[in-house]
């Protein structure tokens, strides 16, 4: 959690304080992940969405004061051995240079906000998925935009990532049989 | 909406989103919203929202606007990650 200091004191943030990030020691089991150094202005472009079902916690105006037990790092213990085929998945991806900008440049390709509730998984995503509630943008990102979005939102170090299909498009890495089909 | 960041609003007595009143120095969501910025639409979050992004707020127990754009930006590269490069929901 991030604060801001006034002559000294540190006082909580209103918004934007709490941050994910990559456990620095196990980054190296994660796709190459870098995020821009500055988003400066962001605080300015506030709105109001609508929150569909309640699903989301509701606005309180609370302030985060203090970091909670939970906010440990790490998976809890008995979830722990789940995640062994998945390291062994993303130890090939990062053999075949996936990385953040990878993953960002196929979900802009494919119009999608990966963070709103889908009809379908990506993976189930064929062409005769229906497209309402699959797809959440009605027109397709120019790949100029797609560029910009994509430079803009992780690390200038990235900018010549290689660009993969994701499943189930032709030529996505196949992480089943042991070798990529590229 | 001109960005092409927002979508078209479709209902017009409850709309999808909401540009605040001049008045609004601080953030007063009417009743059934919450504060968002354009950085998260940028970066793939939507209403209605996705398990993970839920999961997310309730288990930290923190609320949208508690999150920055970075983080936004990890969940999203995640979930695609998960579904897209490792063929499993992002749970």
């Amino acid at each position: 959690m991030s604060a801001r200091y006034v002559g000294g004191e540190k006082l909580p943030l209103r918004v934007g304080g709490c941050t994910l990030q990559l456990r620095q020691q196990q980054s190296g089991q994660y796709i190459w992940s870098a995020m821009p150094s500055s988003n400066r202005g962001w605080q300015s472009g506030w709105f109001y969405i609508r929150n569909d079902g309640g699903l989301l916690p509701e606005y309180t105006g609370k302030m985060v004061k203090e970091c909670p037990q939970k906010w440990v790092w790490g998976a809890p213990a008995d979830e722990q051995k789940r995640l062994a085929p998945l390291l062994v998945g993303l130890e090939k991806l990062r053999d075949a240079q996936v990385t953040v900008a990878t993953v960002a440049t196929t979900f802009h390709k494919r119009s999608l906000l990966p963070l709103v509730q889908r009809r379908a998984f990506i993976f189930e995503m064929t062409q005769d998925v229906p497209w309402v509630r699959t797809r959440m943008l009605a027109e397709p990102i120019s790949a100029s935009g797609i560029a910009a979005r994509v430079e803009k939102t992780t690390h200038s170090d990235m900018k010549n990532s290689r660009v993969v299909p994701m499943h189930p498009e032709k030529g996505y890495i196949s992480l089943v049989r042991g070798y990529f089909l590229l | 909406m001109k960005a092409g960041i927002l979508c078209p609003i479709t209902d017009a007595r409850q709309p999808e989103w909401i540009v605040p009143s001049v008045n609004d120095r601080e953030p007063n969501p009417p009743q059934g919203y919450v504060v968002c910025f354009l950085s998260f639409v940028d970066r793939g979050f939507g209403t209605p929202a996705s398990r993970l992004m839920r999961a997310i707020l309730h288990h930290y127990e923190v609320e949208l606007h508690n999150l920055n754009p970075i983080s936004v930006m990890q969940a999203a590269v995640f979930a695609t990650a998960c579904e897209g490069f490792l063929v499993v929901p992002p749970h």
